[in-house]
């Protein structure tokens, strides 16, 4: 799935979250979306998954509950029924969607079945994560949108979900926040950088790299460093 | 259909493992009939016998925990805990996943209202008959009502620790003042007359009303202005719905 955003505002009260930002995302790459906190990420991917308004803009989505058919999320306050069973769960995301994948397979590939039994406020946060994707992936998205789903986890719970994410998403686009640059650079295709509502990078992550002759944390550092 | 299937047995799922609401709901209500049954069902308050007076008002607590309060409760945690948001992330409309929840407390209250007949009938032989058909009409359009002010009360408060104390803070002495336990003529005048601002006292005039016969004769004079007095509360509820409606989807 391509995304074309042109010119997209957003504004709460009197602050401005997203400024006039224009983006054209080529479908079926993972896309590292960065900024420090506040500068219109979260805002950013709430628009995207339909469920924040903008002000002033075009985005060529739908944004409506057919286009919802197609996208699976992790929010970042991603939150279910905690004395739901994970298995509860899994079915009734399911059965909100037209077409879905296989369950038991699905559970068997995120690694969920050991733990399907379970009630989610029981989970670790790396199992909660796990079961949060096989969430997100109930529909087969073709667009996947996660929020800092990295965020809590100690190393190897990251490194699980990253292998995890490859492995059950080859076909969709991808967009992830995160604040670790490591894991941005060692996994995504394309790099979506804000500061402060404004784009400050939209491109391949190699070219980026390349043009900067930085790596992805010093380049953080630099742009947000400047005044 | 079937992700409504799916949600509604989740539902009672969850309610059973959240024990708290079916002690308020169902349990409460059917042990205070046992009880107060056991011990005064050869009272007669002017010629009126215990039960008429008071299936109505356990019926009415039933109501008031099952449709108002758990509704209520249910709303406001989600809210604070995000879930909604989450569910509109999915095709399914926001309305469409409450609308369930609705209907849960619905069965909840339809259920606890059983219980009481059940315990009437095998415990004291009371007699349920069609001529009670009314009063069940009037229960079911009354838990529409308490569905109403559960979910207005829900999208005033977004903190489930405020909600739950606020309730808890009020739901006894609603109870107490709402002539539905202890009768309000043991409590001095001034209480009595407080009492007419209390929705309970007047839910459970209502209820009473259409119980028997005899109930209509005995409240007939008082059911236009609390019938009058809920509809005030109806309307009101609405009116800060309406005002207030955008922050059921707010962050």
């Amino acid at each position: 799935m391509e995304i074309v955003i042109k010119n997209l505002s957003k504004t709460y009260d009197n602050i401005t979250a997203l400024n006039g930002i224009n983006l054209e995302i080529p479908s079926n790459t993972t896309v590292g979306l960065i900024g420090h906190n506040g500068s219109g990420k979260t805002t950013l991917l709430e628009i995207l998954c339909g469920i924040k308004s903008f002000d002033e803009g075009v985005i060529n989505l739908p944004l409506d509950y057919e286009y919802k058919e197609k996208i699976g999320v992790i929010l970042q306050d991603n939150a279910f029924y905690y004395d739901a069973r994970v298995e509860e769960l899994v079915e009734l995301y399911a059965s909100f969607y037209k077409t879905t994948v296989d369950l038991d397979a699905l559970m068997d590939e995120v690694g969920i079945t050991s733990f399907r039994k379970k009630l989610y406020r029981n989970l670790s946060g790396g199992m909660k994560q796990r079961a949060n994707l096989a969430l997100a992936l109930v529909n087969n998205p073709e667009l996947l949108i996660l929020d800092e789903p990295t965020t809590g986890l100690d190393p190897l719970a990251r490194k699980e979900f990253w292998a995890l994410l490859k492995k059950t998403m080859n076909h969709a686009t991808i967009i992830i926040s995160s604040h670790d640059m490591d894991e941005i650079e060692e996994n995504c295709e394309y790099l979506v950088f804000l500061k402060d509502g404004f784009v400050v990078e939209a491109d391949y992550l190699n070219c980026v790299l390349e043009r900067t002759q930085m790596n992805l944390s010093d380049y953080y550092i630099e742009v947000n460093q400047e005044q | 259909m079937e992700s409504i299937k799916k949600q509604l047995s989740i539902e009672f799922k969850l309610l059973f493992r959240q024990p708290l609401y079916l002690v308020f709901s169902l349990i409460m209500p059917a042990m205070s009939l046992l009880m107060f049954g056991s011990m005064y069902q050869n009272m007669s308050y002017d010629g009126i016998d215990f039960f008429s007076m008071y299936i109505p008002s356990f019926a009415m607590i039933v109501l008031f925990a099952g449709a108002v309060y758990n509704t209520g409760n249910q709303i406001v945690a989600d809210k604070e805990q995000k879930i909604y948001k989450r569910i509109m992330v999915t095709p399914i409309k926001l309305q469409r996943f409450i609308g369930v929840i609705l209907f849960k407390n619905f069965v909840v209250s339809v259920f606890g209202f059983i219980i009481l007949l059940i315990i009437s009938n095998v415990f004291f032989r009371v007699q349920i008959g069609l001529d009670k058909l009314l009063f069940i009409l009037v229960y079911l359009l009354f838990i529409l009502f308490s569905l109403s002010i559960g979910i207005g009360l829900a999208i005033l408060s977004n903190r489930i620790n405020v909600y739950s104390t606020v309730m808890m803070i009020l739901f006894m002495p609603m109870i107490i003042f709402s002539d539905a336990t202890i009768p309000l003529a043991v409590f001095p005048e001034l209480i009595q007359k407080l009492a007419f601002l209390n929705p309970l006292y007047h839910g459970n005039v209502v209820l009473r009303f259409f119980w028997s016969v005899e109930t209509r004769a005995y409240y007939n004079t008082q059911l236009l202005p609390s019938l009058l007095f809920l509809l005030g509360v109806l309307i009101l509820i609405y009116i800060i719905v309406f005002l207030n409606r955008k922050k059921l989807y707010e962050d």
